[in-house]
């Protein structure tokens, strides 16, 4: 949470709304403040107060519209514009945020700003004002690993390619950690979803090395490659997924259809019919009714085609 | 006459010329689905002066589907000979109407003149050929469907040909969706429109009736992009390959009388083995193994592979694999692909039009351009890419295969969305 400003100014008041956001009750506090609106309707800073409640409870839509309210009485207040800022980033309307901030810029030297704007310059296709925000950052707070990753994927963005490996060599030389580890996978989940599976590939050969029991990595992996080099390479991956959690639906099914794909069909069996039982995916009772098919299995063929239709 | 817009030395090797044919898609803003899928043309001597002449189907304002402006407007190309090609649309009678997505040519009244079939957004015009470079007009039934490729054969054996009709999605500009990838406006996935039929049409006497139902294509509902025609099963009659995109493919097998059985499962070629259909696109039909068996080929987008499968008589093998064409076409996305012996070795070769289904105005951006490619056959073990055949990165849709220079070496004719259509010339060597 990134108000912890806010919040010290806040828990400084004493009041029973108060006391329950000290103790960490965001949702009883967002009560007792409505509450205390519904009797008190003119006082805006129990509007502001019901805002961070429930911002801090997760409710990012009602903070945003208790905030919106707010804001009609007093425009430019700063503490406010940034909360609603990152409401909108919590609901993934980031480039809306934009306006919010660009309110709050009395705050813009505070790290609880910085993050939110490189975020919203970022989602408005302005990669290299966000990199400049994210790199802002980072002088602030060179062990916050979030600042590391958004001026990687920000130096991504704008193509400046030396520039994102150093930022994410930054990242990784920040140690293990769960924050890292979490973040090496988004970064490896955007690149591939970008089709860059090479660099991709990097990014869970790193996560990997942090967590190496780690069965989804394996499965991750092994997909990354398969795009890369075909099935035949992506296998011994998803073994070792399955070695970790014979239970991995999606590893199975991977691994069925790579076996498929390289015409191991009584290999391939098995894995297929579990993964088509999870009923995760309507073509892998297509990827099964082949292997009937391919196994001279007729009847169980056209069965499994039937569930594939 | 139109000289040729360009010259580009490509190599040492092909010769690229561009061709007086800008290939017009309508596509704005807003995605509406026909503005990714136009670029079919037919190669065929409309004059019968012995030179391959060429017809460029074009697109329409979206969604309007009307030809605004001349910029959409079909044409007829007359080769003239040494590389000259001159505008014959005008005095054609072919009408600048739709938005058309692609062509064939045949003889179906059998006069002795090569006729032409446009096909479209809800329309199917068929062109008699009445020589003199004239057309005249017949429409053919199709019930306002999407009709994508179509192929002459003659499916019953009666001596003259019939006509098959490959139907893509069930859609409407009041229907069309609008659809965001990576946050930006492109082209939906083709699961948001709901499929339909393909057609068959029986010649008789130079009249075609609509005999799906009875055929039994009908009955199996696509969304179809490509065909291939080929006697599969060796019982001598045709039969028809038809893909389709993020569907189960369909093996029409030919039982005579002109009735149908779809097959494509027991053949294996409904779906690849990992059971993911993919945005299946062209096909063809090409003997790559010389075994006298007809064997198959389409493309799809990257990572799909193109799907390569050798005839074992009986059903369909994965090649793929054995001969590297999996691992060549990995990374690429394939729309036209046709079949030659490029380099006159006895083997037949490959050719495919390259390039992403989504918008290069998308989130795809450039990438989704790519160059053409062109596999070459090794003795029907394995294919390799051509070395000294090289591309400009396009937009490429469709292809044919046709010789334009009269030097009896298959040369490659190939669409680009909003760019010139290009002869690819061979050496011949």
């Amino acid at each position: 949470m990134p108000l912890a400003l806010l919040l010290l100014l806040l828990l400084a008041q004493s009041h029973p709304a108060t006391e329950a956001m000290r103790q960490g009750r965001y949702a009883d506090a967002a009560r007792l403040y409505e509450a205390e609106l519904k009797s008190n309707p003119n006082q805006p800073l129990l509007r502001f107060n019901l805002s961070l409640a429930l911002y801090s409870a997760h409710n990012y839509q009602r903070a945003l519209s208790t905030l919106q309210s707010f804001l009609k009485l007093q425009p430019s207040h700063p503490a406010a514009n940034l909360i609603a800022a990152s409401s909108l980033l919590k609901l993934k309307q980031g480039c809306p945020a934009l306006d919010y901030l660009k309110r709050a810029e009395a705050l813009a030297n505070s790290p609880e700003y910085l993050e939110p704007r490189a975020e919203a310059e970022a989602a408005c296709g302005n990669h290299a004002e966000a990199a400049r925000f994210w790199l802002t950052l980072t002088g602030r707070q060179p062990a916050n690993p979030r600042a590391w990753y958004g001026l990687g994927m920000a130096h991504t963005a704008t193509g400046d390619e030396a520039a994102a490996k150093q930022a994410f060599a930054r990242l990784s030389a920040l140690g293990p950690s769960p924050e890292l580890n979490r973040l090496e996978r988004e970064v490896a989940r955007g690149l591939w979803s970008a089709a860059r599976y090479p660099e991709a590939r990097l990014a869970l050969e790193r996560a990997l090395s942090l967590s190496p029991r780690d069965p989804s990595l394996h499965y991750e992996l092994g997909d990354t490659i398969e795009k890369i080099d075909g099935p035949a390479a992506a296998l011994p991956h998803y073994r070792a997924a399955l070695r970790l959690d014979p239970k991995l639906i999606v590893a199975h099914a991977a691994l069925g259809r790579a076996l498929a794909t390289l015409e191991q069909h009584a290999a391939a069996l098995p894995h297929l019919e579990t993964a088509a039982r999870a009923n995760i995916d309507k073509s892998l009772w297509a990827a099964l009714a082949n292997a009937y098919r391919a196994l001279g299995r007729p009847a169980e063929a056209r069965a499994a085609l039937a569930k594939a239709r | 006459m139109i000289p040729l817009l360009c010259l580009a030395l490509l190599s040492a090797d092909w010769r690229l010329h561009d061709l007086p044919f800008t290939l017009a898609t309508g596509e704005g803003p807003r995605k509406f689905m026909p503005g990714t899928m136009p670029g079919g043309l037919a190669a065929f001597d409309f004059d019968g002066d012995g030179l391959t002449d060429l017809f460029f189907p074009n697109g329409a304002e979206l969604p309007s589907l009307v030809k605004s402006s001349p910029a959409f407007h079909h044409r007829l190309l007359r080769n003239l000979g040494g590389g000259r090609f001159t505008d014959a649309t005008a005095p054609s009678g072919i009408l600048q109407q739709g938005y058309a997505c692609g062509a064939a040519s045949a003889d179906f009244d059998r006069d002795g003149r090569p006729d032409l079939l446009v096909l479209g957004v809800g329309f199917l015009h068929l062109y008699r050929n009445e020589g003199g470079g004239r057309f005249t007009l017949t429409t053919l039934p199709n019930q306002g469907r999407w009709a994508y490729a179509a192929h002459f054969a003659d499916f019953d054996r009666d001596g003259d040909l019939d006509l098959f009709i490959v139907n893509y999605v069930r859609w409407s500009a009041a229907a069309d969706r609008e659809c965001r990838v990576g946050g930006q406006p492109d082209y939906c996935h083709p699961r948001f429109y709901p499929p339909s039929p393909n057609q068959l049409f029986e010649n008789r006497a130079g009249a075609f009736f609509d005999v799906s139902q009875s055929s039994g294509i009908a009955a199996f509902p696509g969304k179809g992009m490509g065909l291939a025609v080929a006697d599969f099963d060796a019982n001598g009659l045709p039969d028809v390959f038809v893909t389709n995109d993020r569907e189960l493919n369909f093996l029409f097998l030919n039982q005579g009388k002109l009735k149908f059985t779809e097959n494509a499962f027991d053949w294996g070629v409904a779906v690849p083995a990992d059971g993911k259909s993919p945005s299946a696109m062209g096909a063809a039909a090409f003997d790559f193994n010389r075994d006298g068996k007809p064997d198959l080929v389409y493309t799809a987008l990257r990572e799909e592979t193109f799907p390569l499968y050798r005839n074992t008589g009986k059903d369909f093998a994965d090649a793929g694999i054995p001969t590297r064409f999996a691992a060549l076409t990995r990374s690429m996305s394939g729309w036209g692909i046709a079949s030659a012996d490029f380099d006159r070795d006895g083997w037949p070769d490959l050719v495919a039009a390259r390039s992403d289904a989504l918008s290069v105005s998308g989130a795809k951006g450039p990438q989704a351009r790519e160059p053409l490619a062109l596999f070459l056959n090794h003795q029907g073990q394995s294919f390799l890419l051509a070395p000294g055949f090289s591309s400009p990165a396009r937009m490429w849709r469709w292809l044919a295969v046709a010789d334009l220079n009269g030097d009896s070496c298959p040369d490659i004719v190939a669409t680009a969305l909003n760019e010139p259509a290009v002869w690819l010339e061979n050496p011949c060597r």
